[in-house]
């Protein structure tokens, strides 16, 4: 019984480790990501090769009457100050709105705009845009866009990456988006 | 310094990420609910297992409200008593295997929102639990294991960043240092002004990362000058950065690394 728990031990640490290895080559981790379900093999770029910029996910109501209302951002709060040290309780949201539009915006450059609204991380930004952003009751629509900056202190200005199109709200509903 | 002292002490500091983690999850708990940013009805989308049927039903009962809820406060007591178990100088397999189940379970729920101290959390966890799945035999397996990684994470963070011309100029850090997210304006501004501090810094941090095995050859002199400036790295990444999981995680390989410098005999 021990042997076998040493071959299990042994067999998995070291399938992990040679994976951990050959995941490091670029073509390697574009295969590896599609079954690493778990996120279980890791990629070591952190901050590398270059990560300049935020991305902005930014959303305005359509009227009915009056046209389009002004756009507005979904911000999620950000630890500031020393405390951010030891807690951060709201990074997860952060990150996953900032790999949502940098894929959204990735996929939107290449012109793939016709498949692009049936991607997770498209209908995970129209949920945020639904759930966090503020829709009045005479609003018939959203559209959401992201803007990149390219830091608080470069001249740049900002660019927008993408506009999605107009998803029609349901005033009756409390989910109001319908499409 | 045994193995085995290495391992209770990765345990003690790998737990404190959990507990913090855990902690920061149950406190966030709304974003895992419906009208949060990382939903369920959503993310379920992302395979389809989870859409619909058996396998559908059975995720959605642990990964959307309130099974998730549940799951966030079973990692704030596997990380509790991890560290109380790690203070009594205890080293139990339940609370690391607790922990790895829920990381898995949160890194396959959402697909977007994880980083790489996970990834790195996970492989100590992993090889804690490799050694709690057999101490008579495992305790030198896990400990190589955990050190390894932890060299192959910095030495290839290294590499990568060497390849990077934004890196070898010193553009990066002002740039990293210049976003909301990660940045303050005034060390942007100070790098800004002093471009000659950007560029150390990022050689510093280059050669920091790429040499990190010379301590291997070089011996515990050497160990105890990369270990300090690991700490002081990730010590400013969570001040500065807000890179707070990253601390817990890099630094609960340290111990592993020490006994492994020692190991191969360095002076």
């Amino acid at each position: 019984m021990a042997g076998a728990v040493d071959l299990l031990v042994i067999t998995t640490l070291t399938l992990w480790t040679v994976c951990a290895l050959a995941n490091q080559l670029e073509p390697v981790r574009v295969r590896f990501r599609r079954w690493d379900c778990c996120s279980i093999i890791p990629s070591w770029r952190l901050f590398a090769p270059n990560r300049v910029g935020d991305y902005h996910l930014m959303y305005r109501d359509v009227y009915e009457v009056v046209g389009t209302g002004p756009w507005r951002e979904i911000r999620v709060k950000r630890q500031t100050g020393w405390r951010r040290a030891v807690w951060d309780s709201r990074k997860r949201e952060r990150k996953m709105l900032f790999d949502a539009c940098a894929y959204v915006a990735a996929i939107a450059s290449r012109g793939n705009s016709q498949t692009l609204r049936l991607t997770l991380p498209y209908l995970l930004l129209l949920h945020g845009v639904e759930k966090l952003g503020s829709h009045p009751m005479l609003a018939r629509g959203t559209q959401f866009a992201i803007i990149k900056t390219h830091g608080t202190l470069t001249p740049d200005a900002p660019a927008i990456v993408f506009v999605s199109e107009i998803h029609r709200l349901d005033g009756a509903s409390p989910t109001r988006i319908v499409s | 310094v045994t193995a085995e002292t290495s391992l209770l002490l990765a345990s003690g500091i790998v737990s404190v990420g959990v507990l913090i983690d855990g902690l920061e999850r149950v406190v966030s708990r709304d974003a895992l609910s419906s009208s949060g940013l990382l939903s369920w009805r959503v993310l379920r989308y992302s395979r389809a297992v989870t859409i619909d049927g058996f396998w559908g039903a059975k995720a959605t009962l642990f990964l959307d409200t309130p099974g998730v809820a549940y799951l966030a406060i079973a990692e704030v007591i596997a990380g509790m008593s991890g560290v109380l178990l790690a203070i009594g100088g205890v080293f139990h397999t339940l609370p690391i295997a607790a922990a790895t189940v829920v990381l898995v379970a949160f890194n396959f729920r959402n697909v977007y929102g994880g980083d790489a101290s996970d990834n790195m959390r996970l492989l100590v966890l992993g090889g804690l639990l490799a050694y709690g799945l057999n101490p008579d035999s495992a305790s030198h397996l896990a400990v190589w294991f955990i050190a390894f990684h932890a060299c192959l994470a910095y030495v290839a963070s290294g590499c990568f960043k060497l390849a990077s011309p934004a890196w070898r100029s010193g553009r990066a850090v002002v740039g990293v240092m210049a976003t909301a997210e990660f940045g303050v304006p005034a060390v942007a501004r100070a790098l800004i002004r002093r471009r000659v501090i950007a560029i150390c810094a990022a050689w510093i941090v280059i050669l920091f990362e790429v040499l990190f095995p010379l301590q291997f050859a070089l011996g515990y002199d050497a160990a105890f000058v990369f270990l300090s400036a690991g700490v002081v790295f990730h010590g400013f990444n969570a001040a500065v950065m807000g890179l707070n999981s990253f601390f817990w995680s890099f630094i609960a390989t340290y111990p592993c690394i020490a006994w492994a410098v020692g190991e191969l005999g360095g002076a």
